[in-house]
């Protein structure tokens, strides 16, 4: 979302330049692209709180299974024993 | 030559030979003359005024022939039909397709037009001629062509489902009919009117007078249309109805336009047509005046031809109009609204001039440190500015001048006159002789004159 809105913002400015677009357009796009930008922001907020909760639920270091841990068909690494990164 | 005993055609039919008819031609148009009111002026007009309807006689005529029954027009930017005789029958083919047209420098369009044009090639014949015109549809939608102002048969007038059935895509119809008249005329599909129009299936056909007295010098065809095509894009948009932003001569905006290469002295015709879909054309022309010699409806009456230097071309018409260029120089050509001499122009941003740059470059500083207010001042200087714009565009850039940026674009073209010239070869910018360009006024002279500033 965030080089797509970067983008608006550039070619409404290119519209500004040929006078075929006022302004408040390219105003408007930029604020798009502010809050676009404030919603990623958000969302990475969201995303590590609800993961360092997960975490805290499951007892240590939430890393994904490897390959190899896969492989041998396991599903969920024992809470108890978390993998050192 | 309704108020001859006899006509033209039945001349010829008494086998008279062509030597011998183009005199008797001559010596009936003199006849005719002498019975109107009006004195016979010393220099015959170009085209002499007289019923151009003639369907007496079924006898065809030799078909006309370049050079010798008639002097060529020039389309610039454009092109003219070529055709074949067979059994006295002048035959044409138009081929209707999807082409790549550029309007100028910079802006190319995937658009509709003919033989690979837009405006498709003029097509010339002769009064007296019979044509048969084969019409290929390479679109993807049926079309028809109506031929607007001839007097044809009913069924060959092209109107989709009044007059024809509709050329389906990949068949290729024929138009067969004579043409007793003579004048400046259009052709443009009657099937889907307003999308194959906007696209740019439109051309001229002219047809010139048989056994013409005087012929001009030069005689050029100049067909407007009007064109939406948004900021970016390369499709004409072909439901606007008023927010039009590309003007054109022979589908061109300037400085895309060629210029009309004219030597000083020549006896000029030009042929205006408008298709545009929604726009009249007040064609204005520097330097000298034109007579209104001839409409899509037939010649103007001589008394009736009163000069002007703006001819309205209406929607759906042509206006043919005559002049003798006496003064060397460039002298501009175009349409006198100031919006169809700008080319892509924006039509709804607010409205900037007078207002303090200054502080709204402020405001927005912040957000946007790229942002220029422009326009605070007039819009003159904006194509000088070479500021980055949307690809594909021309947005009011205008062409550099011989004595600065020239501002305009859309329907703008120059009557290059020389003393001597070679065709149509652009002869380049005129070179005013000394103390006849305008130029800044000295101290000395405004206090000589009195001027206080």
């Amino acid at each position: 979302m965030l080089p797509l809105r970067a983008g608006l913002v550039a070619e409404s400015q290119r519209f500004v330049n040929a006078m075929a677009q006022s302004v408040f357009t390219l105003l408007l796009a930029r604020q798009a692209e502010i809050d676009a930008g404030q919603a990623y922001v958000e969302a990475m907020r969201d995303y590590w709180t609800l993961r360092a909760r997960l975490e805290q639920a499951v007892g240590g270091s939430f890393q994904p299974l490897t390959p190899d841990e896969q492989a041998a068909g396991r599903v969920q690494r024992p809470s108890k024993s978390p993998r050192k990164p | 030559m309704s108020d001859t005993p006899i006509s033209r055609r039945a001349l010829l039919e008494q086998g008279v030979t062509v030597l011998t008819a183009t005199a008797a031609v001559a010596s009936l148009v003199q006849a005719q003359h002498a019975g109107m009111h009006m004195p016979e002026p010393a220099a015959p007009p170009l085209t002499p005024t007289q019923p151009s309807r003639s369907r007496r006689s079924k006898v065809r005529l030799s078909p006309g022939q370049p050079q010798r029954d008639y002097t060529p027009v020039i389309t610039p930017n454009g092109a003219t039909l070529p055709f074949r005789v067979v059994d006295r029958v002048k035959v044409f083919h138009l081929s209707a397709g999807v082409i790549q047209h550029e309007f100028a420098p910079g802006l190319k369009a995937t658009c509709w037009g003919y033989n690979g044009l837009t405006p498709g090639p003029t097509i010339e014949a002769v009064e007296g001629d019979r044509v048969r015109i084969y019409v290929t549809n390479q679109l993807p939608e049926p079309t028809s062509v109506h031929w607007h102002g001839l007097f044809v048969p009913s069924g060959m007038d092209g109107v989709s489902g009044v007059s024809q059935a509709p050329i389906p895509p990949g068949e290729t119809f024929m138009y067969e009919f004579d043409l007793d008249q003579y004048g400046t005329y259009m052709y443009h599909p009657h099937y889907d009117e307003m999308t194959q129009q906007a696209l740019g299936m439109m051309g001229m056909f002219v047809i010139h007078q048989r056994g013409a007295r005087r012929r001009p010098d030069k005689d050029f065809v100049m067909l407007s249309s009007e064109w939406k095509i948004a900021l970016g894009t390369a499709r004409p948009d072909p439901n606007e109805m008023t927010d039009f932003n590309v003007l054109t001569f022979n589908s061109k905006a300037f400085p895309g336009t060629a210029p009309l290469v004219i030597q000083r002295g020549d006896d000029v015709r030009i042929r205006f047509g408008n298709l545009s879909a929604m726009s009249h054309h007040p064609i204005h022309v520097h330097g000298l005046a034109w007579r209104v010699v001839g409409t899509d409806g037939g010649q103007v009456e001589r008394t009736a031809q009163r000069p002007e230097s703006t001819t309205l071309v209406p929607v759906g018409t042509t206006r043919t109009v005559e002049f003798s260029a006496d003064v060397s120089g460039d002298w501009s050509m175009h349409c006198h609204m100031t919006h169809h001499t700008m080319t892509q122009m924006g039509h709804s941003g607010v409205n900037l001039n007078g207002v303090d740059e200054t502080k709204i470059d402020a405001a927005t500083a912040s957000l946007l440190p790229q942002y220029m207010t422009m326009g605070q001042t007039g819009m003159g200087d904006h194509g000088a500015m070479k500021m980055p714009v949307p690809r594909n565009s021309i947005p009011m850039q205008g062409a550099p001048g011989p004595k600065g940026h020239v501002d305009m674009g859309g329907m703008f073209t120059v009557l290059k006159v020389r003393d001597r010239v070679t065709g149509q070869t652009d002869p380049g910018w005129y070179a005013d002789p000394p103390g006849t360009v305008a130029r800044a006024a000295t101290s000395d002279e405004l206090k000589r004159d009195g001027i206080v500033v």
